[in-house]
């Protein structure tokens, strides 16, 4: 009965979503299930990631939209049964309970215990361990998928995810950055002169590609994340990007300027043959596969500023796709949703206002998605429910917006400017 | 449980009426009899280590592999100069100091105004003096951008605006093929501050000759 309940959920949450994300929505927090989150005092780590632990767990699920969080302060061991009234007093439905442990074997262990206050049961009892401990926040948010998992909510499994991002340190100078989504972990990856727009090679996340300046001619780059093997597949004249992949990880879309123009092109990395697909005498880039990899939406100024416009691969004609904005100069595609960056503002002489706007291709209705500041570079997730994206104002910001759930959230970057970002 | 997952699908579901949903024809059974709830053993019977995601980022760990710098510069030891808001390129031809002013450009533009096409000129007739003592001379064209924009879209831009450089040095006899173009989008600023002669500057074209 509780499966067909839940399938007859997911229909409806499919379809309304499916029939027009771009409308707002309104959210009833009261709906939603609270939880406390509680590590026992039995067992001490030290130092900050006891409690940064418990901070991006409660952050993690804040973000999924499926839980509120509850602040009850508890001191408990991890073996001892949990004070149900205490809980039910305190309107609290679930009571996650962490145990952490240093294992000279195994480094950080992590066990869980997650209660459901309502049937007074023990519904959930795990353990999680890292052979490092800087990798803990990857802990944190597989923890927080098993408790999203169990009361079956709409999948936030993008969480442990890695993020790969690129910024700025110095003049010509910038590093590539292998990090969780809250930024919290962080590995450098490329170092060393201007290294930029690293992008995915495949769903696997065991490589990627990024454009290198360490050549006269900026050049088209992979590397494996875990041996660091470099290939130079490709360089050209003038720029070098590479926007998107192909959902089967062969074919790559670039922008190359071999003939001084910056065009869209595809190349296939099995037979080496790059294939033109843009042909103007003006700025083509940010080409991205849509619609089974078949035709490809990219940026250019054909109408003497940028905006938004789709071309079929192999076909001669250019589909308009953006009719809201003036300068629409970066967009990502899932299914038939576009999201872009639009500047509103034309100021030469101070600060320009950078927003997102999601549409549907079947509909005229525009929904904006952020408000104030330089919110730029958008990255739909492979479910298509939330977007990365970058906030550059008094400083870097790593942001995601949760559509239908019509929440954001922004996680500030340390040091440097972020570049671009991918995940 | 039952009641969390009653409560949380409700309000999902509430989510989705808000979001225009016809769900009249849909019907919401009342579970709460028929789920059983894991006994206590059990849920501890099936404890287990998750698979560890992050111990397979340990291969990165100690594996940062450093680019070198770009070579062609370090070799011809080239030095950006800076002077009242004109920047310019000074560089080293075996002994042979050569300045070349940088060309600039307006907001979100990349063509030359009259100004700047003078500027253009005096680097070609430095440039051209130049190549009468060193055959194979090679000419790079850096486009570089303001900070407004950091996307795909703005290192075009700076391309473009080398393009056009490179369009006016072959206008006035330079061989295409001795010019080398990139663009650093707004990599390479000369001025950081958050002002309008900042940005100025930073919207440029830099002439840098290679031996």
């Amino acid at each position: 009965m509780i499966k067909k309940y839940l399938l007859i959920f997911f229909i409806v949450y499919t379809s309304v979503f499916a029939l027009d994300a771009t409308m707002e929505i309104v959210k009833s927090k009261s709906t939603l299930p609270t939880i406390s989150v509680v590590i026992s005092s039995d067992v001490k780590i030290g130092g900050e990631i006891d409690k940064n632990l418990v901070s991006l767990i409660q952050k993690d699920l804040q973000v999924s939209g499926h839980f509120n969080n509850s602040e009850i302060s508890i001191d408990t061991d991890y073996d001892i049964q949990p004070e149900y009234n205490t809980f039910e007093e305190n309107a609290i439905d679930l009571y996650l309970l962490l145990q952490l442990k240093n294992d000279n074997e195994k480094g950080l262990i992590v066990n869980i215990k997650l209660y459901d206050i309502n049937t007074k049961t023990l519904v959930l009892s795990k353990s999680y361990s890292t052979s490092s401990f800087v990798r803990y926040p990857f802990l944190a948010h597989k923890i927080s998928i098993d408790i999203n998992n169990y009361l079956k909510a709409p999948s936030i499994d993008w969480m442990d995810k890695f993020i790969i991002f690129s910024r700025y340190l110095d003049s010509k100078t910038s590093e590539i950055v292998v990090s969780d989504y809250t930024l919290t972990y962080q590995k450098v990856v490329v170092k060393g002169g201007l290294n930029i727009f690293p992008k995915w090679a495949n769903k696997q996340q065991d490589s990627f590609y990024y454009t290198s300046y360490k050549d006269i001619r900026p050049s088209l780059i992979k590397q494996n994340l875990y041996t660091s093997k470099r290939e130079k597949l490709l360089s050209s004249d003038g720029m070098m990007v590479c926007s998107d992949v192909s959902s089967d990880g062969k074919k790559l879309v670039l922008t190359m300027a071999p003939n001084d123009q910056p065009d869209i092109y595809v190349y296939d990395t099995q037979t080496k043959i790059k294939t033109r697909i843009t042909i103007y005498n003006g700025i083509d880039v940010g080409g991205s596969f849509v619609e089974n990899d078949t035709k490809i939406v990219f940026v250019s100024d054909r109408l003497k500023y940028p905006n938004i416009f789709s071309k079929k691969i192999g076909a001669k004609g250019i589909e308009r796709l953006i009719y809201h904005g003036k300068n629409n100069s970066q967009c990502t595609t899932f299914k038939d949703y576009i999201v872009y960056s639009s500047r509103e503002t034309d100021n030469e002489f101070g600060s320009n206002v950078f927003n997102l706007y999601l549409i549907s291709t079947y509909s005229d209705y525009v929904r904006r998605l952020t408000t104030t500041g330089r919110n730029q570079f958008p990255k739909f997730s492979s479910n298509g429910e939330s977007i990365l994206f970058i906030k550059n104002d008094d400083k870097s910001y790593l942001g995601i917006i949760r559509i239908n759930y019509n929440k954001s959230f922004l996680f500030p970057l340390k040091s440097g400017k972020l570049q671009s970002i991918d995940w | 449980m039952n009641s969390i997952l009653k409560n949380t699908v409700l309000g999902m579901c509430a989510i989705g009426l808000l979001a225009g949903c016809a769900s009249k024809d849909v019907e919401y059974e009342d579970t709460t009899a028929s789920k059983k709830v894991e006994p206590v053993k059990k849920a501890e019977a099936a404890t287990e280590t998750a698979d560890d995601k992050a111990a397979s980022v340990a291969g990165t760990d100690e594996q940062s592999v450093s680019d070198s710098t770009d070579t062609t510069e370090t070799n011809t030891a080239l030095v950006a100069v800076t002077n009242e808001g004109v920047n310019s390129v000074q560089s080293d031809i075996d002994g042979k100091v050569v300045l070349l002013e940088s060309v600039h450009f307006s907001f979100d533009k990349y063509n030359l105004t009259d100004e700047m096409r003078e500027v253009a000129t005096v680097n070609y007739n430095k440039i051209d003096e130049t190549k009468q003592s060193y055959d194979g001379l090679k000419i790079k064209l850096e486009g570089n951008c303001d900070e407004w924009g950091t996307d795909e879209y703005n290192y075009a831009l700076g391309l473009k605006r080398a393009k056009t450089t490179k369009d006016a040095l072959v206008a006035d006899g330079i061989e295409a093929n001795s010019i080398v173009m990139v663009s650093f989008g707004e990599s390479n600023p000369v001025c950081t501050q958050k002002n309008t002669a900042c940005w100025k500057m930073n919207r440029r074209v830099d002439y840098r000759l290679l031996p």
